[in-house]
């Protein structure tokens, strides 16, 4: 029973490592957005924007992805 | 992997031991097969049985090697882990990021490279760091993008960073059709074209991976060796007079260009500036028609001091 527990829990912590960190299915989006702004070389694309990044431009983000963004590159800030 | 992985790059702005989590660029790979080198210490001694016993892990550091297509944007990136820091200059409307490791100061630099494999759950998160890059191939052939194989040796791993949402860089591949090769046999004055199907250069930083120490299971240091370049192409003409000249004649320097430039004003430029050709074989067979000459060249210091020159152009200002 313990060993049970454990596992759930450890499937839990294994779920709550792995939601900030990319991968975020469409039935997990809450469809809030946050505005980031992005400042690194054109051309670059996110999965689930759905366009390639120009310089400069804010982009309507999933808060989902947005802490993400953030911790993987210095190019995107709110 | 998948096409869900990724895998991004960073160069530590305060070299060695400073392990960035923040990536600058994430590369396409087509694979990135993460290898440990790692000594074993074991000992035959006498049990009075002959099954047997444990062994311990001796030093160890990684092997990240990285092949697929390069892209502009993050190619200077890659290669700074290899030949050091680029000079960058505008050349509107673009930027022109060169590469020479003659120059001083210009040292392999020392990257961090997430390595994120995100088929399983959760996801196996490699962060190496302190990693320096040992081998770099490029090639392109017909019908084929530029490739390249960066081969990375790193120190140290961190599996506790959690993965990153990447921004990948998806600026375009280099196709073989933007590509050409030239010779110079003045020195790098004048270059001519070749007719060839094929380039290819392989550089190596040789780093030495022999500086165990005392107390500790990680290297102490990872020095670069004597560099070495090696640079290949397959002439479709004038093929007897590249032949003769590697039987017969004593090594003749000549300059070795590919140049490929994109429809955008972006573009790759790999000169090798003083080669002698090592080798170029002409094989009699009954079942093919003899159609290039494959031919082998070892690059060495040009009387001018240049060894090899990467010259990068994009739209990209910086990579300091």
């Amino acid at each position: 029973m313990a060993d049970k527990k454990d596992a759930e829990k450890q499937e839990q912590e294994a779920e709550a490592q792995a939601a900030p960190t990319g991968d975020v299915k469409p039935e997990e989006l809450s469809g809030k957005t946050v505005k980031l702004k992005y400042s690194g070389p054109s051309g670059q694309v996110v999965a689930g924007l759905g366009t390639a990044l120009e310089e400069g431009e804010s982009y309507e983000v999933p808060v989902e992805m947005a802490d993400g963004l953030i911790a993987g590159s210095s190019w995107w800030e709110k | 992997m998948s096409r869900i992985d990724f895998v991004g790059l960073a160069r530590q702005d305060a070299g060695r031991g400073d392990k960035t989590t923040v990536m600058e660029y994430y590369v396409p790979v087509e694979s990135a097969n993460v290898t440990l080198n790692r000594e074993t210490l074991e000992i035959e001694e006498t049990t009075g049985t002959r099954f047997p016993i444990g062994i311990d892990y001796g030093t160890r550091y990684f092997e990240v090697p990285l092949s697929g297509a390069p892209r502009p944007a993050s190619l200077p990136r890659v290669l700074s882990a290899f030949l050091g820091q680029p000079a960058s200059a505008a050349v509107a409307p673009h930027n022109k990021h060169t590469f020479d490791p003659t120059l001083a100061g210009k040292i392999a630099e020392w990257h961090s490279i997430f390595a994120v494999r995100k088929d399983p759950t959760p996801p196996i998160v490699d962060l190496f760091y302190d990693c320096r890059g040992n081998e770099l191939a490029m090639n392109i052939a017909p019908n084929d993008y530029l490739r390249f194989d960066a081969t990375f040796f790193a120190l140290h791993v961190d599996d506790t960073t959690p993965a990153p949402v990447p921004t990948t860089d998806m600026t375009k591949k280099t196709k073989f059709s933007e590509a050409n090769v030239s010779i110079s046999e003045d020195g790098g004055t004048t270059f001519g074209p070749v007719v060839s199907a094929g380039w290819g250069f392989t550089y190596n930083n040789n780093l030495d991976t022999d500086e165990a120490i005392l107390g500790s299971r990680e290297l102490y240091a990872l020095p670069e060796g004597n560099a070495d370049c090696e640079v290949r192409f397959s002439p479709r003409e004038n093929m007897n007079d590249y032949y003769r000249q590697n039987l017969l004649a004593d090594p003749t320097q000549i300059a070795v260009k590919m140049e490929a430039i994109h429809a955008s004003g972006a573009s790759i430029t790999v000169i090798a500036h003083n080669v002698e050709i090592t080798d170029a074989p002409a094989a009699i067979s009954g079942a093919d028609v003899l159609k290039m000459i494959e031919v082998t060249g070892r690059c060495s210091l040009s009387p001018a001091g240049k060894f090899v020159t990467v010259e990068v152009v994009n739209d990209v200002a910086s990579y300091a």
